[in-house]
């Protein structure tokens, strides 16, 4: 591994045992990613782009190989360590359901921060800023089903770079998003990522998140292709 | 290193409740229902049981209360034969000291014996009973006069109502009364009715003849005798036995003390019998309502499957996410059971104002067996609390399914 990569994933192999037999779902995967990239795992529905998403995070185990974040090595952490460095290295956005329903919008941005120990006004503040700055100004007191789809991705966005991580992943964010929101979302997180530096990987097959992002890994059966 | 704790910080705690308190917010009806089930289970629990321990303690008190006593001291050998010829000696100084003991609540010397009652051509089986000036001056027997009164001069009797009826006396008729008196010799006498007895029970109104102590010992021959001292202890549920305590603290050469328990045991069985079936049906209504309300929460696990993942892959601990459901699901139970409780007070406390009175022919078979047909409720605080405590635990043992969720959801989104 590079001392400056913020990610480096080695040799990473995923097997999933299924009635049908082992299913292998990333087959010896190695890569590196750069401080403050803008990144997009790339690849038709089923070539292992959540599966190699879900490892680096540390939601899933690997068969085999190794991953490392910011000098940590994530795949040699136990259970526990590895929800921690989650909480707080960590930022997910998912393709749906990411907010928790009985939370209004600035209390899902706060959620992360408040299972960090953060005060009330520390987060309300943080939140409230972030919430603007994904231009939600406004809608801090909504619940999730009081949003729109794009309102709510937006939302977790939020939340995501709360705990000022060093690491946004997002499995397929856009992919319940109309073409405007889409923009949207993409303009706030690509803003978000020169602003403050923060690193994203995002899984997608869409085109307009494939023409935004700087660094592309294409996946094929499981496979980076050259 | 540290083991985790279940809310490693306050402000889990306060995370933890505002979720719970909102998640019980979020499907209002579903968990307005759940309480309801649960207070409506209690509500019926506690009515079921108050009215039949209820039934019980009247039972008991109206057998064995004013009549053969919670507690007898008698001679070894008076039972069960209940032969006058083993009468106690009078023995006032032990008396004194007994009605002392912070124990007993009263104790009074009787004499009793079986005598055959005429009047004219009309006769009828009584059971006599010698009670001692100070127990007639008791609220009990004061409050059962039904005619006439306790001022009278020697010689006097009272009857149980219905035996009264059947002679077809009144207050101031006098009767001839014989019987079986000490050590083989024939007791006779001739008695005025000075009043007529409400008993609390059929049997014991058909049967009873009240007379003063030195009356009845004039009548039988045992002079300076009891046949028997019948003792209140200060606690008479029916699940209490103080005659063994008692016996210890005031020995009485020749004599043992014997609590009701030991000489009606089968008293102690009617009332086992009936109790297991309102146990059989109290436990089939908890069965129902605990596969109600597990049912119940596994459609709350599967409807928070997602949100348990994702917040899992937040980096939510599992401990923590557990102890959310954990608090929801208690808070419900909790509200559940004090609306419960309050609701089954409050009937409880109608029902002994305005106890049910049973009709038709259960109440003629019930006062066939001697019993009063009402349904006076047990007002004991601890019924309401044990069931409280039954439904919150079914109700949390309901909630392993959606904590085994927890447990079990991988942090993995799909
Ligand atoms: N739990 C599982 N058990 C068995 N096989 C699985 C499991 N999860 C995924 N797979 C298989 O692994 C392969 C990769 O799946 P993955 O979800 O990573 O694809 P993807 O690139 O994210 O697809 P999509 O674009 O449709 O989301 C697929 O062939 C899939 O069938
Ligand atoms: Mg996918």
């Amino acid at each position: 591994m590079t001392n400056q990569a913020l990610l480096s994933v080695q040799n990473v192999v995923k097997t999933y045992e299924s009635s049908a037999g082992p299913v292998q779902a990333v087959c010896g995967v190695s890569l590196e990613l750069q401080r403050g990239a803008f990144a997009a795992l790339v690849g038709p529905s089923g070539c292992g782009k959540t599966t190699l998403l879900n490892a680096i995070g540390g939601l899933d185990s690997v068969t085999s190989g190794r991953i490392w974040i910011d000098g940590t090595e994530i795949t040699g952490l136990s259970d526990r360590k590895v929800i921690e460095f989650r909480l707080h290295r960590i930022g997910f956005v998912f393709q749906a359901f990411n907010l928790v329903p009985v939370l209004n919008a600035w209390e899902n941005v706060a959620f992360v921060m408040e299972l960090q120990g953060l005060g009330i006004k520390a987060r309300r503040d943080r939140a409230y800023e972030l919430l603007s700055a994904v231009g939600l100004s406004g809608k801090e007191i909504q619940r999730p089903a009081q949003l729109s789809g794009g309102q709510q991705q937006r939302v977790a966005v939020a939340r995501a770079l709360a705990s000022r991580p060093s690491l946004v992943l997002a499995d397929e964010p856009t992919a319940n998003l109309d073409s405007k929101s889409t923009d949207k979302l993409l303009d706030i997180m690509r803003e978000l990522n020169q602003k403050e530096g923060t690193t994203f990987l995002f899984s997608t097959h869409d085109p307009r998140v494939i023409n935004r992002a700087e660094v592309l890994f294409p996946l094929e059966d499981g496979r980076l292709q050259a | 290193m540290n083991r985790p704790k279940l809310f490693a910080r306050q402000s889990e705690l306060g995370l933890a409740v505002r979720l719970a308190f909102r998640n019980l917010g979020r499907n209002r009806r579903r968990s307005l229902i759940t309480g309801a089930a649960i207070s409506f289970a209690l509500f019926f629990a506690i009515i079921l049981r108050s009215l039949q321990l209820g039934v019980y303690g009247h039972m008991v008190s109206t057998v064995v209360g004013s009549m053969s006593g919670y507690v007898q001291v008698s001679d070894t050998a008076y039972w069960p034969s209940q032969n006058l010829d083993y009468s106690l000696y009078e023995d006032q100084q032990w008396l004194e000291k007994l009605r002392q003991d912070p124990e007993v609540a009263s104790a009074y010397p009787r004499i009793q014996g079986i005598g055959l009652l005429s009047v004219v051509d009309r006769s009828g089986v009584a059971q006599w009973i010698g009670i001692s000036p100070e127990e007639a001056q008791s609220s009990l027997w004061q409050t059962r006069l039904a005619s006439g009164s306790w001022e009278s001069g020697p010689g006097s009797v009272w009857l149980g109502k219905r035996l009264a009826e059947q002679l077809q006396v009144e207050p101031g008729d006098s009767l001839v009364a014989i019987g079986q008196g000490f050590q083989g010799s024939v007791a006779g006498a001739s008695w005025i009715l000075a009043g007529t007895l409400h008993l609390g029970n059929p049997e014991l109104e058909k049967r009873s003849a009240i007379l003063k102590l030195e009356d009845a010992q004039d009548f039988s021959g045992a002079y300076g005798m009891w046949s028997y001292v019948q003792v209140t202890p200060q606690r008479r549920d029916i699940n209490q036995d103080p005659s063994a305590e008692l016996g210890a603290r005031h020995p009485l050469d020749g004599a043992h003390f014997l609590s009701w328990q030991t000489r009606m045991p089968e008293l102690i069985q009617t009332i086992e019998a009936d109790t297991t079936g309102g146990r059989v049906i109290l436990f089939i209504l908890y069965v129902v309502i605990g596969f109600g309300l597990l049912g119940t929460m596994i459609m709350l696990a599967n409807e928070r499957r997602r949100e348990f993942a994702m917040q899992l892959a937040m980096g939510m601990r599992r401990g923590l996410l557990a102890g959310t459901v954990f608090i929801e699901v208690l808070l419900l139970s909790l509200a559940g059971a004090a609306t419960g409780i309050l609701a089954g007070r409050i009937a409880v406390l109608i029902l002994e104002r305005y106890p049910l009175r049973l009709w038709g022919d259960v109440a003629a078979a019930i006062e066939q067996q001697g019993w009063e047909a009402i349904l006076p409720p047990s007002l004991d605080w601890s019924i309401s609390f044990t069931h409280a405590g039954i439904i919150v635990l079914i109700t949390l043992a309901a909630a392993a399914w959606p904590l085994r969720t927890v447990f079990k959801t991988s942090p993995v989104h799909r």
